[in-house]
């Protein structure tokens, strides 16, 4: 990619500036409507996401936009493994990455991140899911008994 | 590629990004995220998952949720006189009932883990050997059937 192609710039929440790559920032649809519908120059600013965050997003985007194009030789299943890669980090980075990909509208970062927690939900017990996530049970015991009643074949041999 | 241009203040994040490590939880995020997540597992695990929290049990039963698990050509399936007012009550109620379709010659019904489809065939659509030969076979109808 030579100097001659487009570049937008970002402003993150923390004040960082980055100077983007057109191609790599319209993976964004969110930056992308706002480039074609502001003056070419200005800086976008992603108010919501830090700069550590929009730099990790930007190396998801600059791989993936890199192999879509064929410039970088990396084949489907490198790629699913590198995806694999990107998401091990600890459970806020994780959930960070999930709202900046909602704001952003990045929908295969979105499905990537939300299928990775979603993997650690699966087949889980609810306390279990209190204790991996820190979530606070906020049921009285009657309505926690009203929802395990409604709900009842989904707990049925799973002993809870 | 990318290149950082200017630097300036430190770490005055704001919304809701940044590492501010400890105090983001995945009860936090917005409800259609976690209705996202929640349709990447299955239809078990989402009614399990309204037991965790007030919050899981409205993202859980949330359309967008159940619309994952239904089959994708429901619409064009199910007569529009039925209705639900909610898909997960939609998804429950294929699970429990079969429906006609195909002008009644054919049932639909979920398999109620999965969301798979079951489809029963109507007699008279089945090719049977000889079946329209009476020293053989014989129709006979049966009322509650």
């Amino acid at each position: 990619m030579g100097s001659t192609s487009t570049k937008i710039k970002l402003r993150t929440s923390d004040q960082k500036v980055f100077e983007v790559e057109k191609a790599v920032a319209v993976q964004s649809q969110t930056i992308k409507y706002f480039y074609e519908n502001g003056s070419p120059d200005s800086v976008i600013h992603v108010h919501s996401v830090s700069g550590d965050i929009l730099s990790k997003i930007l190396d998801y985007c600059k791989k993936h936009v890199n192999s879509a194009a064929g410039k970088e030789d990396i084949s489907p299943e490198e790629l699913h493994e590198w995806d694999a890669n990107f998401v091990k980090v600890d459970q806020n980075t994780l959930f960070d990455l999930i709202l900046a990909a909602n704001f952003l509208k990045i929908e295969s970062l979105l499905d990537l991140t939300c299928q990775t927690v979603a993997n650690m939900i699966k087949g889980k017990r609810p306390e279990e899911i209190r204790t991996t996530f820190n979530i606070k049970n906020d049921y009285t015991i009657e309505a926690e008994e009203a929802v395990r009643r409604e709900n009842k074949w989904a707990f049925d041999m799973l002993g809870v | 590629m990318k290149s950082e241009v200017s630097e300036m203040g430190s770490g005055v994040g704001g919304g809701g990004g940044g590492n501010k490590y400890g105090s983001l939880n995945l009860t936090d995020l917005p409800q259609d995220c976690i209705a996202t997540v929640i349709s990447f597992t299955s239809p078990r695990d989402a009614c399990r998952l309204s037991l965790v929290s007030t919050t899981f049990k409205s993202a859980s039963e949330s359309d967008a949720v159940w619309e994952s698990f239904l089959p994708s050509d429901h619409q064009a399936s199910i007569p529009s006189s039925l209705s639900f007012s909610s898909k997960k009550e939609l998804y429950l109620s294929l699970c429990e009932n079969h429906i006609l379709i195909d002008g009644g010659r054919k049932s639909l019904q979920l398999e109620r883990m999965s969301g798979k489809k079951v489809y029963m065939q109507s007699a008279r659509d089945l090719f049977i050997v000889w079946g329209d030969t009476p020293t053989y076979w014989r129709w006979t109808s049966i009322p509650e059937s």
